[in-house]
């Protein structure tokens, strides 16, 4: 059987990074095709270059067996290529039918033709059989996320699409959703629409698809029919690589209970989550993104609010109503994405520092203490060897890795004694990854107690003392640093119920 | 899934009663001022009146709906109301023996040439050049400002033919007891010119991609909409409205004042705010505006009957404003 379509030999570059390295998949009518690999393995990049959003360095994209080059996602559009993306892709204060038709609207004369783009909308719900749920003249905004991208589908279906790529459609669905969704699979698929899945939950690639393919680090590692492989082979495949040696882990010794969370709950985003830490610990968070890990951290600091559940602190419980009482209770946190909720970017890098601690080091009347703020900050930049002109410099201007010395000279300078860390080493390079390793195993020698969440398999395995993997927001397993591979983490983190 | 759409709907008096808040407060405020003054509100030509007195708030709101719809805001609408009046006035003085139906091109054609260029400006600014929309209109208002003193020689233009108020102030349908007509020919020219931007936004293709590139301009470029141009579009049209605004203004009070206008922009988004469109874009529509313009004109109105001082007026629209903002809040948060 002939593809319908195919990546050949795919490279893509971006300055100082190579994304994928390459690449061959062929997609066949009729047929879903998992694509499979960890964060940061290349999927996205491959979905950029199929959709025409991004061009390849080298390689050719072939349409039936001929070359072609997309001018950019309208043409891929148009030549019968849709994407359903992760964020669902739909104008909230539109109706339902307006949707569908958004960019090419019925017309006729010049007014719009509201009465015939509705009918053909409800044709097409009555095909997916939804039309008891959803009606062409539902607002979009008022529609559940799932109903919302049963709306995408339909615009997909218009459109005739001959290659259907959905990015993670199921991350934000509950069970009953995800059977309707893959009834919808299933339908596109009899009529003969090519279907790039990607997903990194196992039981769903199982269930839905018919052949999988394997990117790791940007590289080609396998493509089989799924009939042909075995859970265990795939993860296996995914993450199969050595942990690099730049890990920094010295032995500590465990102290005393510093922070228990007992049954946090919080709507959808994660469900009766609880564990302990340790004085002297690091203690690993592992999952994929989206498994509600930073959801979580962000309640226990007092930055979102639960339905259900306590947090403890040093054994008394404590009801945080926002960070301002964390942080009175010596909790610091370093943020997932630096840039906008870690650092005041534009401004420099002492005012950075003290920001947290400024209310603990008053003079009369309010006024800040100058004094204080420029000894302190500059104690600060040198013990965590901050590379920087002075303490002056704005800190938009510094590299990744100096700018998350100062957070955590921020937290260390407002006395925490527990840190919790979402992704610490993203986008910083691999010194700078090791120094901030480095810090942190000094800071929980000295007593403090880490939670740290991370993607990154290796960093988890190389760093942590004890790890918690959740999925789907909730708590899958518990390793130990002598217990935990890579396959047991991916194992537990694909654990859907 | 299914229980949750059974509940949405499902018809409840309380939610018609938010989503059509401003028709209640405007009834209210017409009964209100109907007992207040003794009937005197509810007089024909205190009704008339009160649709000139809409006028050319009417026209700023129609155009700046567009913008506001787009998620932007434009506060050069006074300015460049001013700034056409104080051109097509300055034509119409060179033209002593100006004939009614004459004065129509005098007011449309510099409307549209000065409409089209503050637009386009604006427009470009915004879309091209990224800046953000209230600072560019705030340039746009600054600049035409000065050009209206500029090209007045800093006064108001004098000896203008008296016919030249004949859009602006002239009347219909003459009878005994009122010889000066019945129906404002600038009632029905903003009529007109309203019906044809609310049809516009509400039926055509383009009207569409206003309202989806408002609620989500990425969305909309993904579904191939030129969202650069429907941005540059929305603008060109609010200040070709504000300028068609000014002309009738200065038709209506036969004059050309530098200072003309000055403040409307605010009167022009509270009116729309009140109609239910929204400051966060993607909602709204250009009727639903004129119910806003309305409840301003009705509360100046009645005020004025009752004798009130002009400047609590301003405090009442202020409050009503906060209100209507609220309300809009109180919307958007049920829908998450």
């Amino acid at each position: 059987m002939q593809p319908c379509l195919q990546a050949v030999h795919i490279t893509k570059v971006f300055p100082g990074v190579r994304a994928l390295s390459d690449v061959s998949v062929d997609f066949y009518p009729g047929e879903v095709h998992a694509l499979m690999g960890e964060n940061g393995a290349g999927k996205s990049t491959l979905i950029k270059i199929l959709s025409g959003v991004y061009t390849p360095t080298e390689g050719d994209i072939l349409l039936d067996g001929q070359k072609i080059e997309f001018k950019g996602p309208r043409d891929a559009m148009d030549r019968g290529i849709s994407v359903i993306h992760q964020e669902l892709s739909i104008a909230k204060d539109l109706t339902v039918a307006e949707n569908i038709f958004l960019g090419e609207e019925k017309t006729s004369g010049m007014f719009l033709d509201n009465r015939s783009m509705n009918a053909r909308a409800l044709e097409l719900l009555k095909q997916m059989k939804m039309d008891a749920i959803i009606k062409p003249t539902d607002v979009a905004g008022e529609l559940t996320a799932a109903q919302q991208q049963m709306v995408e589908i339909a615009r997909v279906i218009n459109k005739n699409a001959r290659v259907v790529i959905m990015d993670e459609p199921t991350s934000s669905l509950s069970e009953h959703e995800i059977d309707a969704l893959f009834e919808q699979i299933r339908i596109l698929r009899s009529k003969g629409v090519a279907i790039a899945y990607i997903s990194h939950r196992m039981k769903e690639i199982f269930e839905i698809c018919d052949r999988s393919t394997v990117l790791r680090d940007g590289c080609f590692v396998r493509t089989d029919l799924i009939k042909d492989i075995t859970e265990h082979d795939l993860v296996a495949s995914m993450v199969g690589r050595e942990i690099d040696d730049y890990f920094v882990h010295t032995e500590h010794t465990r102290g005393e209970e510093t922070l228990r969370v007992e049954g946090l709950t919080h709507g959808k985003q994660f469900k009766n989550v609880s564990f302990t830490a340790y004085k002297g610990e690091i203690l690993g968070i592992a999952g994929l993104v989206g498994a509600g890990r930073t959801e979580t951290m962000e309640t226990i600091f007092g930055a979102r609010h639960a339905d259900s559940g306590k947090v403890f602190v040093n054994g008394k419980e404590v009801h945080f109503k926002s960070p301002k009482d964390a942080i009175a209770h010596k909790i610091g946190m370093v943020t997932e994405d630096r840039r906008t909720t870690g650092l005041m970017l534009k401004a420099m890098i002492k005012d950075n520092e003290v920001l947290p601690s400024l209310i603990y080091h008053m003079k009369s009347m309010g006024f800040a203490d100058q004094k204080w703020i420029d000894t302190v900050s500059k104690e600060y930049v040198g013990k965590l060897r901050v590379k920087t002109p002075s303490v002056e410099t704005i800190i938009g201007n510094l590299s990744g890795g100096n700018q998350q010395k100062v957070v955590l000279a921020k937290w260390l300078i407002a006395e925490s004694q527990i840190l919790i860390l979402d992704e610490p080493t993203r986008g910083i390079d691999v010194n700078a990854k090791s120094e901030f390793y480095t810090l942190m195993n000094d800071f929980v020698d000295q007593g403090g107690t880490i939670v740290m969440v991370s993607s990154e398999l290796p960093e988890v395995l190389g760093v942590s003392d004890r790890i918690i993997v959740m999925c789907e927001g909730r708590v899958t397993g518990e390793l130990s640093r002598e217990e935990a591979t890579e396959q047991k983490i991916m194992y537990l983190a694909s654990q859907v119920d | 899934m299914a229980e949750k759409n059974v509940q949405s709907k499902g018809f409840s008096a309380k939610d018609f009663l938010v989503k059509n808040m401003v028709v209640v407060i405007l009834v209210a405020l017409i009964l209100g001022f109907g007992l207040g003054t003794a009937g005197k509100f509810f007089q024909a030509n205190n009704l008339i009146n009160l649709t000139t007195q809409m006028a050319i708030n009417a026209m700023l709101s129609a155009g700046l709906t567009y913008v506001i719809i787009l998620g932007g805001i434009d506060i050069s609408v006074g300015s460049v109301a001013a700034l056409a009046g104080v051109i097509s006035t300055l034509i119409a003085v060179q033209i002593p023996g100006l004939s009614k139906l004459g004065s129509i091109p005098i007011l449309i054609i510099p409307a549209l040439v000065v409409g089209v260029i503050c637009g386009s400006f604006n427009g470009f600014m915004i879309s091209r050049m990224n800046v953000v929309p209230m600072i560019a209109t705030l340039a746009m208002q600054t600049i035409g400002r000065g050009l209206c003193f500029i090209f007045s020689g800093g006064t108001a233009v004098s000896g203008i033919p008296k016919t030249y108020g004949f859009v602006g102030a002239g009347r219909w349908l003459a009878t005994e007891g009122n010889p000066n007509g019945w129906i404002p020919n600038i009632t029905i020219f903003v009529i007109i010119m309203v019906a044809a931007v609310h049809i516009l936004l509400s039926k055509t293709v383009f009207g569409r991609h206003v309202y989806a590139t408002g609620s989500n301009q990425q969305v909309a470029h993904l579904a191939g909409v030129n969202t650069k141009n429907v941005v540059f579009l929305g603008h060109v049209i609010c200040s070709v409205m504000a300028a068609m605004a000014g002309v009738l203004n200065a038709s209506k009070l036969n004059s050309g004042q530098p200072a003309a206008c000055d403040g409307y922009e605010m009167y022009a988004i509270a009116a729309t705010v009140l109609g239910g469109t929204s400051l966060t874009g993607g909602s709204g529509s250009v009727a639903r505006a004129m119910i806003g313009c309305a409840v301003i004109a009705v509360i100046n109105n009645g005020m004025n009957l009752m004798h009130i001082d002009s400047y609590w007026q301003k405090v009442v629209i202020g409050a009503i404003i906060l209100f209507a903002v609220i309300l809009d809040m109180a919307q958007k948060k049920k829908r998450v």
